[in-house]
């Protein structure tokens, strides 16, 4: 009875206390001290191709054009919105290319978890089919603007992301252009991951 | 401490931290594709069932394939594709194995083997004129470079390409790998054996066709057959392997109008376009030239003759067109001659916008006749194509052998759209303009199955199966460029679409659960002048419940095989294409889920 009496004195105070922040948390919901401070903002991050599994492989020279290209992209931020442009034969000396086909890919509300964004890209075939072709497939957050007429290549900060293939119905090599975006890329060449562009 | 003394402070200290969830975002309601009391009796409506609080529809009905393309990572197969008819009742083929019980699990089966040589004995290759450096001994393996092209079997039996048909099996190509001389193998000169190896996905036909390498394309025929892939080793000169019978590949080729130096000629299959025999280079006004070819004789056949004889210009010639004549007699003609053309002319002038602004452009010219010296059909087999840009002020030039030609102008221009025009050129010079349509600004709206906007999705606008039928078909048509178009949160869309036949497919955003929707064959007409309306509406397209396909993939040691990419395709109506209906990604685990629309449908006239 001895060793029960403090405790007996003390029940009734945490009792108090526990009915008190059970009836303030079924109130409120929570004891918020001071309005919170904003978070810091994620800076933006550029996009990164996952250039394994692209299809068609970009290992391989393609020998047949084919229907779509996918690209899996990768986001650091799963709500981040991001470009892609699809240029065939960039020649960095005529300012009439333009990309065959770009886009926009925006994120779903829906699907908290996806980092990881396909993008489908259907490009038209090239006419001449006795040479070499080269797709380049460029993703960023968004892309410099027009460029003395020219719709850009060259993504803004922080960077973007390309993969390339080689179409040659024959299968060789021979005559293919030798342009690398990487140049292009400019300062984010070196940030561009392992894989390399310009390398079949 | 007892426990209700813990419990009390540990309400007082975690109440506060746990007791407030900060609200994310808001989803929208479509994308979830939620099956509530309320949207219950809409979801029974449209043929589905409430399972887990999302509408589905358990199964559908119609064929489909499906096609596995694993990652250049993977440890199996990388870079593969792998395609199975699929359907839902048995969608798996590969199934259930020991360590693959389930019925979604699917197991890849091993990759064949297909490995050869292209070995030619020593008294073929001296008749050929082929320096092999040796007289005598055995065989001598030619470096070769071999493509595998799969084919597609459809119902009637008949095979296409199949990366004609839009799946996505593109060529494989095997190089030659030296290996060191032998004393039964060995390579020109006793250099090294050169015999290729590659791995393919089995179940499929392929077209194989080996092109003997530099400096050996020339004087040596290629092999080009239709085959399962197995060990091949082609020994030209032996027995059952030697050259095609000469009395049906022999003819005698003259030029009306000057010698024929440099000009060349060789056999082509009429279907893929490929070359079938060796390079003959001729010479003078008149050659007999015996077409070396190797097992072709079946595509003479009579009832289907898959032949064409070819006699080009020498590389580099501008004006002067080729010559393409079919061979319908089951065997070559006797004689063939290039006729005697008028002088080409020049053709100039410029491209522009209905109020004759000017478009910076790429224009073709496709020959459909050649006007010859003498009347008769031979126009018609005589073929010239070039293509030719304008510039700034969107003027071009170029000089074409006088005849009727269709004209495919594409302009830079987003605005305009791209047109094939008729062109007779004469034989006196011509200034032809060529004026583009705008491109027509195409909406309209996209609901979910209950009624609700599908938001933040997307419309591609792709040409229509139509297209890649005619090519089949040996129709050259230009499809229009393919097109996007984002869904906004009402669900509305809008793009402007160049003239001509389109597929449309609504794609949900990504990472959902909602089906691909394809509607099939709509119409965008090209405004015929200034005054025209340059707009239409696609008719309301609904997405439906899905049907969602869980699987598993495992190689064929049941090892798990992650982050392939597995999409479905089906036939398109009275068509000779494919087109894809579902797309995933398999997660680390190798599992994924697809989830299946209804078939594509032609868009209703509105």
């Amino acid at each position: 009875m001895t060793q029960g009496g403090p405790l007996l004195r003390i029940r009734p105070a945490a009792s108090l206390a526990a009915a008190l922040a059970v009836v303030v948390v079924g109130v409120s919901g929570c004891l918020v001290v001071e309005p919170p401070g904003d978070l810091p903002a994620t800076p933006v991050r550029r996009p990164t191709i996952r250039r394994s599994e692209a299809s068609p492989v970009a290992s391989f020279v393609l020998g047949a054009w084919p229907e779509s290209f996918v690209v899996p992209v990768e986001l650091v931020d799963a709500s981040q919105t991001f470009q892609w442009r699809v240029f065939v034969d960039y020649d960095p000396e005529d300012r009439r290319v333009e990309p065959a086909v770009f886009g926009a890919s925006a994120p779903n509300l829906a699907d908290r978890n996806g980092n990881v964004r396909l993008v489908r890209a259907t490009v038209p075939a090239p006419t001449d089919n006795g040479r070499c072709h080269v797709v380049e497939f460029l993703v960023a957050a968004r892309f410099l603007g027009d460029l003395e007429g020219r719709t850009a290549h060259t993504p803004a900060a922080p960077g973007g992301d390309s993969i390339v293939w080689f179409y040659s119905p024959g299968g060789d090599l021979a005559g293919c252009p030798v342009y690398s975006a990487a140049i292009d890329a400019g300062a984010d060449a070196a940030d561009a991951g392992s894989g390399g562009v310009g390398t079949p | 401490m007892n426990v209700r003394r813990f419990l009390a402070l540990f309400a007082i200290i975690a109440g506060p931290l746990f007791g407030c969830e900060l609200a994310g975002p808001p989803i929208p309601a479509s994308a979830e594709n939620a099956c509530d009391g309320l949207s219950a009796p809409v979801c029974a409506e449209v043929r589905g069932t409430c399972v887990e609080g999302r509408c589905v529809i358990p199964q559908r009905s119609y064929p489909y394939l499906l096609v596995v393309s694993l990652p250049s990572s993977s440890l199996f197969a990388p870079g593969y594709s792998f395609a199975f008819d699929g359907s839902t009742a048995s969608p798996f083929p590969f199934g259930k194995t020991p360590k693959c019980p389930d019925a979604s699990c699917f197991t890849l089966p091993t990759l064949a083997v297909a490995e050869g040589r292209y070995d030619v004995t020593v008294a073929s290759a001296s008749d050929l004129g082929a320096a092999v450096g040796v007289t005598s001994g055995p065989p001598v393996t030619i470096p070769s470079r071999v493509s595998f092209r799969p084919r597609w079997l459809f119902e009637d039996g008949t095979t296409y390409d199949a990366a004609e048909l839009g799946l996505p099996l593109l060529p494989l190509f095997a190089d030659p790998t030296p290996q060191p001389p032998t004393a039964t193998a060995r390579g020109p000169f006793n250099g090294p054996v050169q015999s290729y190896r590659a791995y393919l996905p089995p179940g499929s036909s392929y077209e194989i066709d080996a092109f003997p390498a530099a400096p050996y394309e020339a004087s040596l025929p290629p092999r080009a057959e239709v085959a399962v892939p197995e060990q091949a080793t082609l020994l030209l000169g032996e027995s059952g392997r030697s050259l095609d019978d000469a009395a049906f590949r022999t003819t005698l080729i003259a030029r009306d109008s000057g010698p024929l130096d440099g000009f060349q000629t060789w056999l082509e299959d009429s279907v893929g376009g490929r070359r079938i025999s060796a390079l003959e280079t001729l010479r003078g006004i008149s050659t007999s030239v015996t077409y070396r070819t190797l097992g072709q004789a079946p595509r003479f056949d009579v009832d289907r003759p898959t032949v064409n004889l070819v006699v080009a210009p020498p590389p580099g010639t501008i004006t002067l067109p080729t010559l393409v004549a079919n061979q319908v007699s089951g065997r070559v003609s006797d004689s063939v001659r290039y006729p005697q053309l008028p002088p080409p002319v020049t053709v100039a002038g410029y491209v522009g916008d209905f109020s004759k602004i000017a478009a910076l452009s790429t224009i073709r010219f496709r020959a459909t006749r050649i006007d010859t010296a003498e009347s008769g059909t031979i126009g018609r087999a005589l073929r010239y194509d070039v293509t030719v840009r304008t510039d700034d002020n969107g003027r071009y030039t170029t000089i074409l052998p006088p005849g009727t030609y269709k004209v495919d102008v594409t302009p830079a221009s987003a605005r305009l759209g791209l047109q094939t025009f008729d062109l007779i050129v004469p034989r006196t010079k011509l200034e032809k303009t060529f004026l583009l349509p705008p491109r027509v600004t195409v909406g309209g709206i996209v609901r979910l199955w209950n009624g609700a906007p599908l938001a933040f999705g997307q419309v591609s606008f792709v040409p229509s199966g139509s297209y890649r039928s005619a090519k089949i078909r040996g129709e050259i048509t230009l499809p229009p460029r393919p097109a996007l178009a984002t869904i906004g949160a009402a669900g509305g869309y809008a793009a402007r679409l160049d003239p001509g036949t389109y597929d449309l497919v609504v794609e949900p955003a990504p990472g959902g659960v909602l089906p691909r929707t394809v509607r099939t064959g709509f119409v965008v007409a090209a405004p015929v002048d200034v005054n025209s309306v340059a707009a239409a509406t696609v008719p309301d397209v609904v997405v439906p419940p899905p049907t969602p396909i869980p699987f598993l993939l495992r190689d064929p040691s049941s090892k798990l095989l992650p982050r392939a990419l597995v999409r479905a395709y089906v036939r398109q109506a009275s068509e000779t294409a494919y087109i894809e209906i579902a797309a995933t990604v398999a997660d680390d685990d190798g599992s994924a889920t697809l989830f299946l629309g209804d078939a594509p449908t032609p868009i209703a006239p509105r």
